[in-house]
Order: C-alpha cells, then sequence, then structure tokens
C-alpha cells in the first residue's frame, strides 16, 4: 500500500480530528474562498462531488509541506514547523511508494496536476458531498501517526 | 548570487508578510480566526508561484519567527547543543558573513544557534534582515534583543529605529512601553522613546504633557552625561533636542545640540538641527551653521533650503537662486521642490530674467504643489502689469511658517543618525 501522509489536528483520543470547516481536518471544505472540491450543482452542499482532481491533499513526504501545515514539535530550525496540536499521519501504515490508486471504500489518490510527491484522495465516482465525507471519516482508524 | 539566494519578487515578499502575520496572530493566541485561514488559503496559492530555493528561505525565515515566539528557545527537532555545531558550519557562517551573503548568514545562524547567546542571536538576525531589505523581520529581532537585553542602548535604539521604518505604530507603542518604566531603560533608549512620542503627538496635532516629557528628558539629558561618549549619546541629544523643540524649550533644545557637537563636532544631523533650531530667533548663528555644512557640500537639503530662504529675505537673490538650485536636486519632497523652484522663480525675476524663462518656473512649481495657493499669488503677481517687479510684492514665508509647512521633513531629523 502507497505511503499516503497527511498532516492533520489532533482529536483527543489521537486519532485526525474530523470536520469540514478548515484546513487540515479529516474532511473537505466544501465551500468557502478556497473549497477542496467542486460541487454540482456548484456551491450546493447538498449536490454532489465531482470526480476530478479535487478532494483531500496528501504528500509523500510531509517535509514538502510549508511551516504551518507541519506540527510545530517538527520545527528543525528550517522548516518553519508552526502548525498547532497536529500530527503527521500514514494512511494505512503504508510503506509503498507514493502512486496512484485504491486507498478505501469508494476513495482513490490521484497526483495532483503535473506533481508526482502530492495528490488529492477523491471520490471513485461521482456521489452525494454527504457521501464522500463519511467515506472519508470512516477512514479515521486507519491514519496512524509517523513523523519519519 | 548563491544557491541559498531567493529571488524576491512579489510572491515572495507577499508571503513575508503574510508569513510575519500569521506570527503575530500566533502570539496572539489566534491560531484560529478567519484571519490566519485566510492568510494561510493566499500562503498555499502563492506557494505554487514560488521556486525551490524560495520555499527554502521562507521555511528557514518562518523558523527563525518560532525561535522568537518560543522565546529563544532552541528548535524542537534541531540543534540544540553547541557540540551539534560542527566546525564546517561555524566557518560557513564566518564566510558568509564575511562576504555580506545575508540569507547564507540566515541559514548558517540557524544552524550554529545553540553557539551564539541569545540577545546576540536576536540582535544578529535584526541587522541580516534589515540588510536584507526585509525591515519588518528586522524589528521583530531588534525588538526581541532589546528586551531580552533591556540595559544595552545600541539594541534598544536599533529596535526604535528600524520598527519606526516598518511600522510607526508599533514604534509609538515600544517607547510607550519605555516611558512606562524610564529607569529601566538607558538614557539614550529613553530620549529616542520620548521624542517617538512628541513627535507623533505634534504631528496627529494631540494634546502633549509639556511638564511629564520635560521631566522625562531632563531625567535622560542628566543620565546621558554619565554615560561613555559614544554614537548612541550623540543619537541621543539630538532626539532629545528634537524632543525639547515639540514642547518649546528652545534653550533646552539647543543646548541639547550644543552637548552632542561637543561629542561629534562634525555631525551634519546635529548642525543641521542647530540651524534649524536657532534661525528665526538668532537667524546669524544659523546661518553659520548652516553655511559650514554647504560649504563642505553636506546632502542634506535643509541648509541649502534655509540659505535660499535667508537670502532671498536679504535681497541676495544671486546667493539664493544658487542655494536654492543646490537644495533642488537634494529635494526628496514635491512640495519643498514647488517652494524651491518658487523662489527661484523670483529671484529670475527679481534679476530680469525674461518672462518667458520665469513664468514656466512659476507654473512648474504650481503643478508640483497645487495646495500651496502663495506660489500662485506670487505667479500673478509677476504678472502685475508693473514697470519693474517689486520686491514688496512677493510672499516670502516668515522662518516660523517655513518651519511649520514642512514640518513633517524637519521632524525626521531627529532620527537620521539612529541606526
Amino acid at each position: 500500500m502507497a505511503r499516503v501522509v497527511r498532516t492533520m489536528f489532533k482529536d483527543a483520543d489521537g486519532f485526525p480530528l474530523i470536520g469540514t470547516t478548515r484546513r487540515c481536518l479529516l474532511g473537505v471544505r466544501p465551500i468557502g474562498a478556497n473549497p477542496d472540491v467542486e460541487l454540482d450543482p456548484p456551491g450546493d452542499v447538498n449536490g454532489d462531488v465531482i470526480c476530478n482532481d479535487k478532494g483531500l491533499s496528501v504528500v509523500a513526504d510531509w517535509r514538502t509541506l510549508q511551516g504551518f501545515q507541519i506540527p510545530e514539535h517538527l520545527d528543525d530550525g528550517h522548516n518553519g514547523a508552526s502548525g498547532k496540536n497536529m500530527a503527521v499521519y500514514v494512511h494505512g501504515n503504508g510503506t509503498g511508494p507514493f502512486a496512484e490508486g485504491f486507498v478505501a471504500a469508494g476513495l482513490e489518490m490521484v497526483f495532483k496536476q503535473g506533481c508526482v510527491i502530492a495528490g488529492v484522495i477523491r471520490p471513485i465516482a461521482t456521489i452525494p458531498l454527504a457521501q464522500f465525507q463519511a467515506d472519508l471519516q470512516a477512514t479515521r482508524p486507519n491514519w496512524v501517526v509517523d513523523e519519519s | 548570487m548563491s544557491s541559498f539566494d531567493p529571488m524576491m519578487d512579489a510572491a515572495f515578499r507577499e508571503y513575508a508578510e503574510l508569513e510575519l502575520r500569521c506570527h503575530q496572530l500566533l502570539l496572539d493566541a489566534k491560531d484560529n480566526v478567519p484571519e490566519t485561514e485566510a492568510a494561510e488559503d493566499r500562503m498555499n496559492e502563492l506557494w505554487d508561484k514560488l521556486d525551490e530555493t524560495q520555499r527554502q528561505c521562507l521555511k528557514g525565515m518562518g523558523s527563525d519567527l518560532n525561535w522568537v515566539r518560543r522565546k529563544g528557545e532552541p528548535p524542537p527537532n534541531g540543534h540544540k547543543v553547541a557540540e551539534e555545531v560542527t566546525p564546517i558550519e561555524q566557518k560557513e557562517m564566518v564566510e558568509a558573513i564575511g562576504s555580506k551573503q545575508w540569507h547564507k548568514t540566515l541559514h548558517y545562524l540557524r544552524r550554529c544557534a545553540p553557539l551564539i547567546p541569545i540577545d546576540a542571536l536576536a540582535y544578529s538576525r535584526g541587522r541580516v534582515y534589515e540588510a536584507i531589505g526585509l525591515p519588518a523581520y528586522a524589528s521583530v529581532f531588534y525588538e526581541q534583543a532589546a528586551d531580552l537585553d533591556p540595559a544595552n542602548a545600541d539594541m534598544g535604539l536599533s529596535a526604535l529605529s528600524t520598527i519606526k521604518k516598518a511600522n510607526p505604530t508599533n514604534a509609538v507603542r515600544r517607547a510607550e512601553k519605555i516611558i512606562a518604566s524610564p529607569l529601566c531603560f538607558p538614557p539614550a533608549v529613553l530620549a529616542v522613546a520620548a521624542a517617538t512620542i512628541l513627535q507623533r503627538d505634534e504631528k496627529d496635532h494631540r494634546p502633549i504633557d509639556r511638564q511629564r516629557f520635560s521631566e522625562l528628558l531632563n531625567d535622560a539629558v542628566k543620565r546621558l552625561q554619565l554615560e561613555p561618549a559614544n554614537e548612541a549619546r550623540t543619537v541621543a541629544y539630538q532626539a532629545a533636542a528634537s524632543g525639547f523643540e515639540v514642547i518649546g524649550d528652545l534653550t533646552a533644545a539647543v543646548r541639547c545640540v550644543d552637548e552632542g557637537l561637543k561629542l561629534t563636532p562634525n555631525d551634519d544631523n546635529l548642525l543641521v538641527l542647530k540651524g534649524i533650531l536657532l534661525y528665526g530667533s538668532q537667524t546669524e548663528q544659523a546661518v553659520e551653521a548652516f553655511a559650514k555644512l554647504t560649504q563642505r557640500g553636506t546632502t542634506n537639503v535643509w541648509p541649502y533650503a534655509f540659505l535660499a530662504h535667508f537670502h532671498l529675505q536679504q535681497g541676495n537673490c544671486g546667493a539664493s537662486l544658487d542655494m536654492s538650485r543646490e537644495a533642488w536636486q537634494r529635494a526628496n519632497s514635491d512640495p519643498l521642490r514647488a517652494l524651491l523652484l518658487e523662489w527661484q522663480a523670483i529671484c529670475q525675476a527679481e534679476l530680469h530674467y525674461p518672462p518667458a524663462v520665469v513664468r514656466p518656473i512659476f507654473e512648474m512649481a504650481i503643478s508640483l504643489d497645487p495646495s500651496n495657493d502663495w506660489i500662485a499669488r506670487n505667479l500673478a503677481a509677476f504678472d502685475e502689469p508693473l514697470e519693474q517687479p517689486n520686491k514688496s510684492k512677493w510672499h516670502i514665508p516668515e522662518a516660523s511658517l517655513l518651519k511649520t509647512q514642512h514640518g513633517d521633513s524637519l521632524r525626521e531629523l531627529g532620527f537620521v543618525g539612529v541606526s
């Protein structure tokens, strides 16, 4: 299984915090200034998530992220890590190369355009937003803290 | 250009500004407010426009800001003790400083941080960010250095000066903190802090507590006499003079300038300040100070401008014309340029230059400062069908009015030497 990395806010039980209103949560922001997905009809949270190159952002290595996306305890004096109450999570304890493919039920990972070290987790087909959020939330137990 | 030097383009600068704004929000524990979210969203957009060198540089700058929020504690996942710093890293840092490779210096300051006392590290970072051309970052580190070592006059003055350049409101905030505990700070810092607030109050037409500021400035000046003679002391006398001038104590202001001149007799800023303070009341001494400066070709515009004014009032139009032309070359604001052109036009009219030469100069002066009604009136006087131009018909501002009209620029003199 591919090693898929995402930095997220940490919930009280150590697993990623679920939410849809801000960045670095387990869930996508469907609306707002910078939504993570495109909806059909546009802006309708009762509508469908379009299956394209948008979704839940993931990377191959947390070191490529911006400072505010990296947990502050990982600041090495050079990487600008300043994320509060965050952790680096790896999906399913994957160790394989960062590659496109199946992630979990109803979900797949695709590369961001022109990039092989960053991607998004998106629905396999066009589905209602609520279903996509539920599919993402269902992966919560599979995310393991791994800051290597 | 080394591999450490980023292209400091618009995207880089905007990202740097946002990173600094996020630092301030984090300091205020506002990591989960809409402004922080919006800043981070914008940073995300900019990130795609940055190359790898720019990204590494901005991440390093972020770590430097983290270090400020940790109050100088080492990075949780980085070098913590001196033994972790290699001799090669030390050598690279020294070489980078020596060759003024500032981004490389920042990098190796991070590598070698455990070797450097935190006040010195903060001050060094302030110096480097200032040299790079990021004064807002510089002010963060100077301020930290000053907080870590409040008894150090140089650090205190650098902090105030740089903060003023980056954000005048923050400079007043810091100055207020200083005058609230005057004995905790060196007299030089106290004098500059008091002058900073007075200049803001005068500029914004705020009520001034003259009694309080007089006591503060007098206290600073008394304590200054016990300090070793150095640049900070000169700067402090200059600031105190500027402060006394604002509260209307001309005698104390001139006394401060003279004390400063005892330390550095040829200091341009002090001589200019002395001339300005005395002009209008002891004009001969003022003219003497200005002449000393113009004879050695000072780059400061004011000696030339005041001498142009003086000669114009005396009817020495040739001398005035020469001085206003010299001042023109050094003028840094359109209102002043307009005034100088107006005086040139008056002098030329008095010297019987053809109207075809004089009139366009008046017109250019009006275009540079349309708010100056007197230029239009002098042009109208020039156009009056008189046999000969008559000196009495010109409007030439009195000394006090000249100082008032250009108060903002003159006020800056109080800080010219603080760096």
